[in-house]
């Protein structure tokens, strides 16, 4: 009973928060809003009884990832270069309402079309315990070469970045 | 928060008094960094309203309540008022899931019950003070962005910038005891750091009666990582960047006043207990009563006065930890922001990464230590 | 998971207590006029001159990006280091050691190469 309502409150909260990111006209509040959703999903793991993929996703997405798109928010001046990057043209109004019209069109496809192929329930879907421990004999077992790949592509990250803020003239350029 | 009604009322009772606890004990450290500095800088420091000036502080909460309301015209009314309450809850809900004591059990109606002494357990612990304290930032960022004022965004950016670069050293510090003690729950930690130091080293059991079984004979390069990037996290001196007079005024809080202020203050000295409570709980044994404990627990059970002589321990440890937080504040000179950094990416980042293939290296010889 | 339920309402309360504190100091506090100097916002007592939303350095940025790849890094090795006695006392120490040895190895490399790159020195 506590798990359905809790369902509801965290895909609530997300959903709810997921429309202000879209909606809202200031860049900045539309950041704050994925915090918010992103506490949401972090809400919705722990009811599926894996507490640690979602305090990760807390830790991840709201503690780091939010965090930097914050500072790109506020290393833009909105009131001049923020006009452009966040404006409203048309082509880019135009793609944006294509897309989130597929996609909208497609969620709303599979709750309508396809609700029995779900078999949403939501006492059945707790079934399985979460544990880090068996994810850790996985992952360092079964899937130790993409762990390895994995390492190998965080590291090309942070090269690639610097070697894009040396670009003469570019965007991060001193 | 349980099955039955006195489950859910003791569970609620226990959640508000840690919760009161941790706002009550502001007051007193106010008190006692006042004094205290006032000490080492050999000034009188509050010494007229009450006995030791102690009762100062509730003239000042008065004073506070009675502030002017006061908000910059430009600024952005939501986020100037979430932010002092935003700073309020990552301090809170870290606080309550450190277990402040051993657990405890209570007869009602003819059936036992068993409780920890925490306001929520959890099994991932670690990862969920790490989660929240990564939380703390966005007050700051509220602060800064809310109050339209540039030395307040400067503050709140190099704040948040200083937040997320130890916590790198923070959370790789605490692999080491991830490695030797097998567990993200702190009651299990504390357990294990129970009874005389004892290990295995290449097959013969060496048990050192003099010493208690705590985590910073293990870790002692992980204790001192992981204190020094504490003191980063929480913003204080050496640290204390973002509030750096000289250079951004206060920082983040430059516009804020009176109650919201004081907020302010509750948030970061909820992060200094939440960081002593860590500490402790890692590195001291938390509420273990060196060569005490088990003649306690012989004498008096688990019934709730045992909880609450153990508590005593833990709390005895905890404000140890926050005078020496206090201590260095009007110790040790303020760094510069590029030292800051450097120390944060150049120096304690690799060291805490050699801790942690070193601490692998040492299970794997020592084998079962620490258990 | 029960205990979601204590996190919810233990935040509620911590926030209502906040709110109330704001609340109830806007109430009690004396409301005097306010002049122009007064609206101003805080510049050490001279006129402001910059604007409030001056730009900020892009070295945060960098520090930013990082910080999150690191730190996913970091996070790899807690389930790592969780189970590493069971890895030992099952005879497979030397495995699980390797394995994230060479993980450290490319972490270590990052590092030092940032560092090389001067990506992480503040003027």
């Amino acid at each position: 009973m506590t798990e359905v309502i809790m369902f509801y409150v965290f895909a609530g909260l997300s959903l709810f928060a997921a429309l202000g990111v879209l909606l809202h006209p200031n860049p900045i509040m539309s950041v704050l809003h994925l915090v918010v959703a992103m506490i949401g999903v972090a809400g919705l793991f722990f009811n599926l009884h894996a507490p640690f993929v979602g305090l990760v996703q807390i830790l991840v997405y709201a503690g780091a990832v939010i965090i930097l798109f914050l500072f790109v928010v506020m290393i833009f001046d909105v009131k001049t270069e923020g006009k452009q990057v966040f404006s409203y043209g048309t082509i880019a109004n135009g793609v944006k309402i294509l897309f989130g019209g597929a996609l909208s069109g497609l969620i709303l496809f599979s709750i309508l079309f396809e609700m029995e192929s779900f078999n949403y329930q939501p006492t059945n879907a707790m079934a399985p315990q979460f544990d880090v421990r068996n994810l850790s004999k996985v992952l360092y077992t079964d899937y130790l070469f993409m762990f390895e790949v994995l390492g190998l592509l965080l590291l090309v990250i942070p090269i690639g970045t610097v070697a894009l803020s040396r670009i003469r003239g570019g965007t991060h350029a001193k | 928060m349980g099955g039955s009604g006195f489950e859910i009322l003791i569970n609620t009772v226990k959640m508000l008094a840690i919760f009161l606890l941790m706002v009550q004990l502001v007051p007193i450290l106010v008190w006692v960094e006042r004094r205290g500095s006032a000490f080492i800088q050999n000034r009188f420091g509050p010494n007229r309203v009450g006995p030791l000036g102690l009762t100062q502080l509730l003239a000042d909460a008065v004073k506070f309540l009675f502030k002017e309301e006061f908000r910059p015209p430009k600024s952005v009314a939501f986020m100037y008022y979430a932010a002092p309450v935003v700073a309020l809850i990552p301090g809170a809900l870290a606080f309550g899931s450190i277990p402040l004591s051993a657990p405890f059990t209570l007869e009602y109606g003819g059936e036992t019950y068993s409780f920890m002494f925490q306001s929520f357990h959890l099994n991932a612990g670690i990862v969920f003070v790490l989660a929240i304290s990564s939380l703390g930032a966005y007050a700051l960022l509220f602060a800064g962005w809310g109050s339209a004022n540039k030395y307040s965004l400067m503050g709140a950016i190099r704040a948040s910038a200083q937040m997320i670069s130890y916590e790198l050293a923070l959370g790789l510090s605490l692999v080491g005891i991830l490695l030797i003690y097998g567990s993200f729950d702190f009651s299990k930690i504390i357990e294990a750091q129970q009874g005389p130091l004892r290990f295995v080293l290449l097959g013969n059991q060496i048990v050192l009666d003099f010493l208690p079984n705590w985590g910073i004979f293990y870790q002692p390069l992980g204790f001192i990582l992981f204190f020094a990037a504490t003191f980063a996290e929480t913003n204080r001196a050496p640290f204390d960047l973002p509030e750096a007079e000289a250079e951004l005024v206060a920082g983040y809080h430059t516009e804020y006043g009176g109650l919201k202020m004081l907020m302010f203050y509750i948030g970061e000295y909820g992060h200094m207990m939440v960081a002593s409570g860590l500490l402790v709980t890692f590195y001291f044994g938390g509420w273990d009563l060196p060569f005490g404990s088990e003649f306690l627990k012989e004498s008096m059970g688990s019934s709730f006065l045992y909880s609450l002589v153990m508590h005593l321990v833990f709390m005895t440890k905890v404000l140890l930890f926050l005078w020496v937080f206090i201590w260095v504040r009007w110790t040790l000179p303020r760094f510069r922001y590029d030292q800051l950094m450097d120390l944060g990416w150049k120096t304690m980042l690799p060291w805490a990464l050699f801790n942690t293939v070193a601490t692998a290296v040492i299970v794997v010889l020592f084998n079962s230590m620490g258990s | 998971m029960e205990v979601i339920v204590p996190i919810l309402v233990l935040t509620l309360v911590v926030a209502t207590f906040g709110s109330l504190l704001v609340f109830v100091s806007s109430i009690l506090g004396p409301k005097k006029h306010y002049t122009r100097t007064k609206y101003m916002p805080y510049e050490c007592g001279l006129p402001g001159t910059e604007s409030d939303k001056s730009n900020v350095s892009v070295r945060f940025y960098l520090t930013a990006i990082l910080f999150i790849v690191f730190d996913i890094e970091i996070l790899f090795m807690y389930p790592w280091a969780l189970t590493y006695k069971e890895f030992v006392s099952a005879g497979y120490g030397a495995y699980i050691f390797w394995t994230m040895f060479v993980f450290i190895a490319l972490f270590l490399f990052g590092l030092v190469w940032e560092i090389r790159s001067k990506a992480l020195e503040w003027d």
